[in-house]
């Protein structure tokens, strides 16, 4: 598994060549974000000491020869495209920062990241972070049920298992016993 | 031999039994992956400037651990290398090129070149994992490409104890609990 956050900026390399092509600019995915779909590569320029700017060439998820812990390797230059070979992909940079909320209407936190499978290129979950003060949490795209425009939604066990006890009105006596009961430190005084 | 050996071998004529000059480059035929010929500094001196003639492989008699060898100084032609002049790497600045496996793992840089003294042909590249790493020898049979950028090497090239340790130091994040992964 491999975290969409270390995958933007890895450099991208040719075998056949043995030249570096660029770095990953953007991850797609396809419409229903299971799968990625395409990588943006920033190709060319933008050196120190170069004056020209990138360019955004393009590679099919199905050239990518591997994805490992420092660069992305394709079998030759010519996996580098002009144009993406679909026009409804969603950039991993637009879910990121999406609110996260589970069908009751929960608020689980905002995407992060997603997590991907590098042999199947398949989406494996979403990296929601619950805040400041709080550890990342990785939603499996199994409980993940719609990745919308601006929310996704997740399923309710995503937030623990629901309650086996059932809710009611507090009645006359319950709020004797929780209001008005002596407090055992003002027994003591 | 090591690629190392040849920093400014003496270039002698067995004929006249005079040196020549001393080795300055080496040119590397990297997709044929073998040395494809040399330059040396013809010494100046009296109304004679110095420069430096390409000598082609074929034009070497002998190659050995304290000279390179020609006939006389008429059998250097170096036609090789001056046609092709711009498609060959120079030798030293393949030294540091990073070495990287077809699995994307970064391996450290080369060190040197191992190449057979009579054919030319490399039979090795040594790698140096990290700035004050390990030598390493790696067989020609898994050097994939030897490019501008990168030397890429075979996935079986690499050391148990690097690709995986880079993934697995990474922090994983927290499983929510009741979540299937």
């Amino acid at each position: 598994m491999m975290n969409t956050n270390h995958v933007n900026g890895l450099t991208v390399v040719s075998i056949g060549t043995g030249e570096r092509l660029g770095s990953v600019s953007e991850i797609l995915l396809d419409p229903a974000a299971d799968h990625v779909a395409a990588f943006a590569i920033a190709a060319g320029g933008g050196g120190l000491l170069s004056s020209s700017t990138p360019q955004t060439r393009w590679v099919s998820a199905n050239d990518v020869h591997a994805i490992g812990p420092d660069a992305m390797t394709v079998e030759n230059d010519s996996a580098l495209r002009e144009s993406p070979d679909a026009a409804d992909m969603t950039p991993v940079s637009v879910i990121v920062g999406e609110k996260v909320v589970t069908e009751g209407g929960t608020f689980v936190g905002q995407v992060a990241s997603a997590e991907i499978d590098e042999q199947t290129m398949s989406v494996t979950g979403l990296e929601v972070s619950p805040g400041f003060f709080k550890s990342n949490k990785v939603v499996s795209k199994t409980d993940v049920i719609t990745v919308g425009d601006e929310i996704v939604v997740v399923a309710d066990a995503v937030c623990g298992p629901p309650s086996t006890h059932s809710t009611r009105e507090l009645d006359r006596a319950d709020e004797t016993t929780i209001y008005e009961a002596p407090r055992a430190d003002n027994d003591e005084q | 031999m090591n690629s190392k050996d040849l920093h400014e071998l003496p270039v002698l004529s067995i004929e006249s039994g005079e040196k020549l000059g001393t080795l300055a480059r080496t040119y590397l035929d990297g997709p044929g992956k073998r040395l494809a010929g040399f330059a040396f500094t013809e010494s100046g001196g009296f109304r004679k400037v110095e420069s430096e003639p390409n000598i082609d492989t074929k034009d070497v008699r002998t190659l050995g651990p304290d000279a390179l060898i020609v006939d006389r100084r008429e059998s250097i032609h170096g036609d090789t290398v001056n046609a092709h002049y711009e498609d060959f790497l120079v030798l030293d600045e393949l030294t540091h090129r990073p070495v990287m496996s077809r699995n994307g793992t970064s391996i450290g840089h080369v060190a040197s070149v191992e190449f057979d003294d009579r054919s030319f042909r490399l039979t090795g590249i040594e790698i140096q994992h990290g700035l004050f790493g390990a030598h390493e020898q790696i067989p020609i049979w898994k050097v994939v490409t030897i490019g501008p950028d990168y030397v890429i090497v075979d996935d079986s090239a690499i050391r148990t104890e690097e690709a995986p340790a880079v993934a697995a130091n990474e922090p994983t994040p927290e499983i929510i609990e009741g979540s299937a992964v």
